[in-house]
């Protein structure tokens, strides 16, 4: 008798149906899942086994049904104890022994179940996008590269494929005479040289910036907001994009390239100069990037700067934004300070940047404020949502 | 006296096809078990168990929501520990298909085999209810066929209005089975003779007085259109298919795949009680046999007899199929082989006779309603105690209306065999008319007096109308034929 075993192979039958499911519900799902990521850390919404709930509507598989309510039921039992024919037993309000639901019964109002991290992650992000990506991605890349494409009767010596010229002379022999002996020669049409095509080249075609203030005017809240607000945008890029290069830039009175890990963690502080991190970006920008390559930044500060330094902030801000797709800016700040902050220091990076992008004709600056951490997805989906 | 098969608990392959030639040697030639042969085993884990028990061990099934939403509804109640998952599935296909759990013991492996292929394979390859109805040679590739169309439906027309449609037909699928075979098809001499008939009929009734008002008759086409409708009809997705003038081919198709599907399952319904106590006294009489011939040891017979015990428990008060079907099929064999005063005065054609035989016709004759009215022995009810409680909804009591001693064996019967009836569950409603505005007109017609569901009556009914393109309306009817109130 045949004996099968597909344990292996069949590892996710139900694949289909559960994703058709899912999509059903999407709206309910994607909403549970906005709730549940606002209260967690970020390390906890990337992992598997999110519990989430929802209320399946009643009526979605309905079908003709008898209302137990109505009517006259007669029903067979086992192990009567001590009744006898006749007896009369009450009924209780609202149910009881006497109420017998048909088995196809539609269930529960609300079901709970598990989300694997895939799928959590891709209803979370499922409504952003990086904006005017089509724009760049239409443009022809010129960049090819050559690439092995199988064998080919003519070509150059140096390409000669030893192999498959002695394995064709092989089976031309036996071919001819049965068996290979050398007493057929080698001949040129036993040759066989490498081909090559030129396919274009798969360029990370977009980068994106992420610029963070890690001075000492940045309390504690702001850096926490800010670290949420890139490691947010990480995972989403990560996601949905994983053809985009990310460059990391921490700046005090200095700016400087790191690499993930420093930029997440480390503590040293100074002073602030903003206009040395829009250096720094311009200059990698021309460096190591074509303007074929979809340039996006995202910084975030508490949007105090030195004061001398705006003037080349306010020069910086409009050269540089030609040659990006977005610029997004979060300015992110406890809502207690905000209320005490000097006169003088009101005019702070945000008044310019609101000026800056008045001023210009392109939609390419964004901003937004943040005051707790909650808000940052909500920030974050805005920012980038899809149009 | 032979070599026990094996110890303990492991078993491997080969071990799996040794019990199988040993159980199926047994099975044909001491119990003249037939099935279709050399059927498949295939290996599972727990999580490919749940996937084959929600889809009735059918695989390649199509994808659709609710199956999602089963699927992730009985994997939670599973881990939760809320039912202990079937150890056995198996599907009525020729070659059978039977699915064994990877965490079995070998023992549990056995009794797997002798219950799902010698049991109900038996019973799915001779009862007269699967012989007409499923398609056992081709409901393997019928249900890849129907996977493939539908995905291709999917990406032609788009998701959404291939989910819309299959929603409409799953709510309706349970009203789409035949239960009787239909009428040949219409033949001239039938047509002409009713339209013969109609024709006079309208003549007796003209009145000289009345002569402007009289009713024109109707034409032969219009007759012969009538006729092929063969009103009432109970089998509503055949009728939307067979007359629908709005749904496209490709739509009719989908209808048709859920009915095919709903009709191949329609047996399974009507034998359930039957099927489970057969295979259960099958699994009974193979693994005593195996012991008896020393093919078991002792600890592994009772390793069986515990896990035998366990399912075919009657706890409480709800009727435990294996327990009483089992316990019917053991009365039978009691009656053919020792029956007493009682038994030989209810059941004069069974003493005597070989226990296997008449066994053997009652699978392949019989569906539930009427093997509990024909074989429910009065040893039986008396051994679980069995009683009817009596529930009118308007009343503030319920009534034991039947105990288990002899004035009331009779009734007793009667109500167990009906509540295996179709009827029992799902409500009777067929499709009385068709009108020249092409409305439908559905009735409900109740047994006892129960009315629908409103609201998901509503929605259903909706949804037939989705399906069928035109306005549509449900009349209720009671018991006597008199229209009553929808609420």
């Amino acid at each position: 008798m045949p004996i099968v075993d597909n344990r292996q192979n069949s590892k996710n039958l139900a694949a289909g149906s559960r994703k058709k499911f899912i999509d059903r519900y999407k709206q309910k799902i994607k909403k549970e899942v906005e709730e549940i990521a606002k209260d967690k850390s970020i390390k906890d919404i990337a992992k598997s086994g999110n519990k989430v709930k929802i209320k399946t509507d009643p009526l979605s598989q309905p079908t003709f049904a008898k209302d137990d309510k109505t009517g006259v039921h007669r029903r067979v039992f086992a192990n009567n104890k001590s009744w006898s024919r006749g007896d009369k037993l009450f009924k209780p309000k609202g149910g009881g022994q006497g109420t017998q639901g048909s088995p196809d019964g539609t269930g529960e109002d609300t079901f709970t179940f598990r989300l694997t991290k895939e799928e959590f992650l891709d209803l979370y992000f499922s409504d952003m996008e990086l904006p005017d990506y089509i724009k760049k991605n239409l443009k022809q890349s010129n960049i090819t590269i050559r690439k092995r494409a199988g064998v080919s009767p003519v070509g150059p010596p140096p390409r000669l494929n030893y192999k498959k010229t002695i394995l064709q002379h092989l089976m031309r022999q036996i071919a001819t005479k049965k068996k290979p002996d050398n007493s057929v020669p080698l001949d040129t049409i036993d040759l066989r040289y490498n081909k090559y095509n030129r396919v274009p080249k798969p360029d990370k075609d977009a980068v994106m910036f992420c610029v963070l203030d890690a001075s000492g005017s940045m309390g504690e809240l702001e850096k926490t907001i800010a670290k949420k607000f890139f490691l947010l945008l990480y995972i989403f890029l990560h996601k949905a994009h994983n053809k985009v290069d990310i460059v990391f830039i921490r700046h005090t009175n200095e700016a400087q390239e790191v690499d993930e890990d420093t930029f997440f963690s480390c503590q040293d502080t100074g002073g602030t100069i903003v206009s040395t991190a829009l250096e720094l970006v311009s200059q990698i920008i021309q460096e190591r990037y074509t303007p074929q390559t979809n340039v996006y930044v995202a910084q975030a500060s508490d949007g105090d700067n030195w004061i001398e330094d705006d003037a080349n902030v306010e020069k910086l801000m409009p050269e540089l934004l030609p040659k990006l797709q977005y610029f997004a800016y979060i300015q992110t700040e406890e809502l207690e300070r905000v209320k005490t902050k000097r006169k003088w220091q009101v005019q702070d990076l945000w008044n310019m940047y609101e000026r800056i992008r008045d001023a210009s004709k392109e939609n390419i600056l964004h901003m937004r404020r943040v005051h707790e951490a909650k808000d940052v997805y909500e920030v974050l989906h805005d920012l980038f949502k899809k149009r | 006296m032979n070599k026990p098969l094996y110890q303990g608990f492991e078993w491997d392959n080969e071990l799996i096809e040794t019990l199988w030639n040993t159980i199926d040697k047994i099975a044909r030639e001491k119990f003249g078990l037939s099935y279709y042969p050399n059927p498949t085993i295939e290996i599972v884990s727990y999580d490919q168990m749940i996937y084959y028990c929600n889809n009735h061990g059918l695989p390649s099934m199509y994808d659709h929501w609710s199956f999602g939403l089963s699927y992730l509804k009985t994997s939670k109640a599973y881990q939760r520990g809320q039912h202990g998952l079937a150890y056995e599935v198996i599907i009525n296909s020729n070659p059978l298909r039977a699915y064994l759990m990877d965490t079995n013991s070998a023992t549990m492996q056995a009794l797997v085999l002798a219950h799902a292929i010698c049991g109900h394979g038996h019973f799915f390859t001779n009862n007269y209810l699967f012989k007409t109805w499923t398609i056992a040679d081709y409901i393997l590739p019928y249900m890849t066929f129907a996977k493939q169309y539908i995905k291709g439906c999917e990406e032609k027309y788009g998701n959404d209005v291939v989910e819309l449609i299959l929603d409409a037909a799953h709510s309706l699928s349970q009203f789409g089975v035949d239960k009787y075979k239909r009428p040949n098809p219409l033949k001239d001499e039938v047509v002409k003779r009713r339209y013969e008939e109609h024709k006079q009929q309208i003549e007796n009734q003209y009145n000289e007085l009345w002569k402007d008002k009289v009713q024109k008759p109707k034409s032969l086409g219009q007759i012969k259109k009538e006729l092929k409708r063969q009103l009432p009809e109970e089998n509503l997705l055949y009728y939307i298919e067979k007359h629908s003038l709005t749904l496209k081919p490709w739509q009719k198709e989908l209808i048709r795949i859920v009915r095919k599907i709903a009709q191949y399952f329609y047996p399974q319904y009507q034998t359930k009680f039957m099927n489970e106590g057969f295979a259960s006294f099958i699994h009974y009489e193979i693994m005593t046999e195996l012991y008896n011939q020393g093919y078991i040891t002792e600890g592994s017979y009772l390793e069986f007899l515990y896990n035998h015990t366990q399912v075919c428990c009657q706890h409480g008060n709800e009727i435990n199929v294996y327990a009483v079907g089992f316990a019917m099929f053991r009365d039978i064999k009691r009656i053919c082989q020792q029956p007493d005063q009682e038994d030989i005065k209810m059941y004069p054609d069974l003493v005597g006779k070989d226990y296997m035989e008449v066994i053997r016709d009652i699978v392949a004759n019989y569906r539930d309603e009427t093997f509990i009215l024909q074989f429910l022995s009065p040893k039986v009810i008396k051994e679980y105690k069995l009683f009817t409680l009596y529930d009118n909804t308007e009343c503030a009591n319920m009534i034991i209306e039947h105990i288990h001693d002899d004035t009331d064996y009779e009734q007793l019967k009667k109500a167990l065999s009906e509540q295996w009836s179709h009827n029992y569950y799902f409500p009777h409603i067929e499709i009385i008319k068709h009108d020249s505005d092409n409305m439908l007109t559905l009735a409900y017609t109740s047994s006892d007096g129960a009315k629908l569901k409103y609201e998901e009556a509503k929605a259903t009914l909706q949804n037939f109308i989705d399906l069928w393109g035109e306005g549509c309306e449900l009349l209720y009817f009671d018991e006597n034929g008199k229209q009553v109130e929808v609420r």
